[in-house]
């Protein structure tokens, strides 16, 4: 959690619209009839930036992302030839040896790792020489058994919106020669092998646009986030 | 000009600061700045006790969110800023359920949810207890309901009054909404100091005069909070006296704590100005008074002792073991008397004793590097003897005992080990694994045993 805020507040301040993307193949599934993604629980909070910056959580507008993301994700998961399939909460996620917790769990603290060593020339990991090799090891099979699915779409979005009292403080800031930060949109998405437990491709999107709050840009956000997702 | 300049910026930076300060989706309700008392519901659960606030004994805060008590059984409107707050708090809670450290032992839950739904009353459904192995003193609530109990907490606690009076002071935090205060109480206070920043910028005062408005609102948000403290500690111990508990068990938590850590001569209070909590002397006193206020002094209310002691007794011995792997050996010294004088179980007080020396490790020799620690800003304060043989006078002290523990073998091997006496370390290894009944660290004493050999 606490690494995660880290990292907002980082590529916060890279400049413009960022997008980093690796992935291992541009092609989905081995046939044509288990090209199915299991989508697991979306991470979402949108929030809205108080006059100093300080994002209060929105929990209206979270929900509506939800909806929003859900749809978009089956359309354009539709136009890539693939199917999705909703990973179902269950009574056994309250259970801390849960094997589907461990793994959400596990798959937080390697996708931070890898946006952290490939996102930052400082923090690059000499023995991966560049490659994007990051696995969760063969537990992912479980999941693929109990859902019948190859893959697994893990998705984290961070959205902040600027509030009028923002707006306000940026103005009177400009006029000064201060420029301040509005709303800004963080995100990653992975998507796992789980025969292999590899990541077979990433995407990380960090940018000061993007709405999740109606449908139309929504989509646009899922797309952006979705962008060179394997056909 | 120039003056008319300055206070048009003033003027204007004060109107935006003005309009920041009010939250926006709360609306204004009759303000109770003038009681410390609980308001609405939570007179439900305390049985509409009011105390004024020169009988409480100290200043009562203004309240200008001027929060009325959440109600059983409701989350906040989905458009309320409250609701955010659920949302994320929703979200740890998810992570907590999980957390590798929470105990799920269904007796020792089941005692302390028992408490709390006494206490709650017709909130008990609305709060959920975790309890969760973190060695220090503490318990937390959050906005949602979610209330963790931390098992330093239950190590310190000598019986179920005390802990009652902890779990009665966070649903005060519950019922009262102190989280959402809190968070619009620093978003106010952090947009009133950029608009006054810029204000100030625009207006070309001294950028002194922000640093002193910066100051008073820092002291503010952490005044704010002790004071949630002190609302929350009324209701913990009008609660407790409610349901027959002994008040004057809630003042000696306090009592204890500062007995423990004055032990450690370089313990500070820390800056009272950005102190989280009211000192705990005070905390102390005020409850001393609120308590004969509330019972008359006789022996008729209960402590369970027992009921207590049979709840925690099987986590006892695991509780004092993460303690002092802490390494805050002054503190826990303590701890350690305070526990034996109270009555816990000799052989156990001296199996922890040797524990004590033996993870502290220290020897007279250390002065050999007393040049380095003290360029490293360490104390000197090494013992006149060597830990590890302090270690093994208690374990054999412990093995004369009845029914002694088997684990103490395997003190004495490793203690025996750090002293170089090998043969010994090795036989005392073996026994452990003969007494034991299935260890979980078996390889690792097994290849210890090999590796000495």
């Amino acid at each position: 959690m606490f690494r995660i805020l880290v990292l907002i507040v980082a590529v916060a301040g890279l400049t413009g619209c960022q997008t980093l993307n690796y992935y291992k193949s541009a092609h989905l599934g081995r046939v044509d009839d288990s090209r199915t993604v299991l989508i697991m629980p979306p991470d979402v909070e949108l929030s809205e930036l108080s006059a100093a910056g300080a994002p209060i959580p929105k929990a209206e507008w979270t929900d509506q992302a939800k909806t929003h993301m859900d749809k978009a994700l089956q359309k354009i998961l539709a136009e890539r030839r693939a199917h999705m399939v909703n990973y179902q909460r269950s009574a056994a996620d309250d259970d801390p040896d849960s094997p589907n917790v461990q793994l959400i769990k596990l798959h937080n603290v390697v996708g931070n790792s890898a946006i952290v060593h490939h996102l930052f020339e400082q923090m690059k990991l000499p023995n991966k020489h560049g490659k994007f090799d990051w696995t969760l090891g063969d537990g992912t099979r479980r999941l693929a058994h109990q859902y019948g699915t190859d893959f697994a779409l893990f998705t984290y979005v961070r959205d902040s919106y600027t509030s009028g009292g923002r707006a306000l403080a940026i103005t009177a800031a400009a006029l000064l020669g201060v420029g301040l930060q509005g709303g800004r949109q963080f995100g990653f998405a992975t998507l796992v092998d789980l025969r292999s437990g590899e990541i077979v491709w990433f995407n990380l999107l960090a940018r000061g646009n993007g709405d999740l709050r109606q449908y139309a840009p929504a989509e646009e956000t899922v797309r952006a986030l979705l962008e060179k997702f394997p056909s | 000009m120039r003056i008319g300049a300055r206070f048009v910026a003033v003027a204007v930076c004060a109107a935006l600061a003005g309009c920041v300060m009010a939250p926006g989706d709360q609306k204004p309700v009759v303000s109770n700045s003038a009681s410390a008392a609980p308001v609405g519901p939570a007179r439900l659960i305390t049985g509409g006790a009011k105390l004024k606030s020169e009988e409480v004994g100290w200043e009562t805060s203004a309240d200008p969110y001027a929060y009325q008590d959440i109600r059983p059984g409701t989350r906040p409107a989905q458009k309320s800023d409250e609701a955010g707050l659920w949302m994320v708090m929703d979200g740890m809670e998810r992570q907590l359920r999980t957390a590798g450290n929470r105990i799920t032992d269904p007796a020792l839950n089941e005692y302390i949810q028992g408490i709390v739904c006494k206490l709650a009353g017709p909130y008990c459904p609305d709060i959920r207890t975790y309890v969760v192995r973190a060695p220090h003193f503490n318990a937390t609530m959050m906005g949602n309901g979610t209330m963790q109990v931390w098992s330093g907490l239950l190590l310190r606690c000598r019986n179920e009054a005390q802990l009652a009076t902890v779990l009665g002071h966070e649903i005060g935090h519950y019922i009262r909404r102190h989280s959402i205060q809190g968070m619009h109480d620093r978003v106010a206070k952090a947009d009133f100091l950029i608009f006054l920043q810029i204000g100030l910028a625009a207006s070309g005062l001294p950028p002194g005069v922000y640093n002193i408005a910066e100051l008073v609102a820092m002291g503010g948000v952490y005044a704010f909070g002790r004071d949630h403290e002190r609302e929350a500690d009324l209701i913990g111990i009008t609660l407790l006296a409610r349901h027959g508990y002994d008040a004057r068990e809630a003042p000696k938590i306090w009592a204890q704590l500062q007995q423990e850590m004055k032990a450690n001569k370089d313990y500070s209070a820390g800056s009272l100005f950005y102190a989280s909590h009211p000192p705990q002397e005070e905390r102390e006193a005020t409850l001393t008074r609120l308590a004969e206020k509330l019972q008359p002094a006789t022996d008729k209310f209960a402590k369970n002792r027992d009921q207590y002691l049979a709840a925690i007794g099987p986590w006892r011995n695991g509780f004092l073991a993460d303690e002092l792997r802490l390494g805050k050996f002054k503190t826990s010294q303590e701890l350690l008397k305070m526990l034996y004088a109270d009555g816990f179980k000799t052989s156990e007080v001296r199996f922890y004793q040797g524990e004590l020396h033996r993870l502290r490790g220290k020897t007279p020799k250390a002065e050999k590097n007393e040049d380095l620690l003290s360029f490293l800003g360490a104390k000197k304060d090494a013992p006149e003897r060597n830990d590890f043989e302090v270690a093994l006078e208690y374990y054999e002290k412990a093995l004369k005992e009845p029914d002694p523990a088997p684990v103490i073998y395997r003190s004495i091997g490793l203690a025996q080990q750090r002293l170089g006496n090998d043969d010994a370390a090795r036989e005392a290894l073996k026994t452990y694994l003969s007494l034991a009944k299935n260890p979980k660290d078996r390889s690792i004493i097994e290849f210890m045993i090999k590796q000495s050999s």
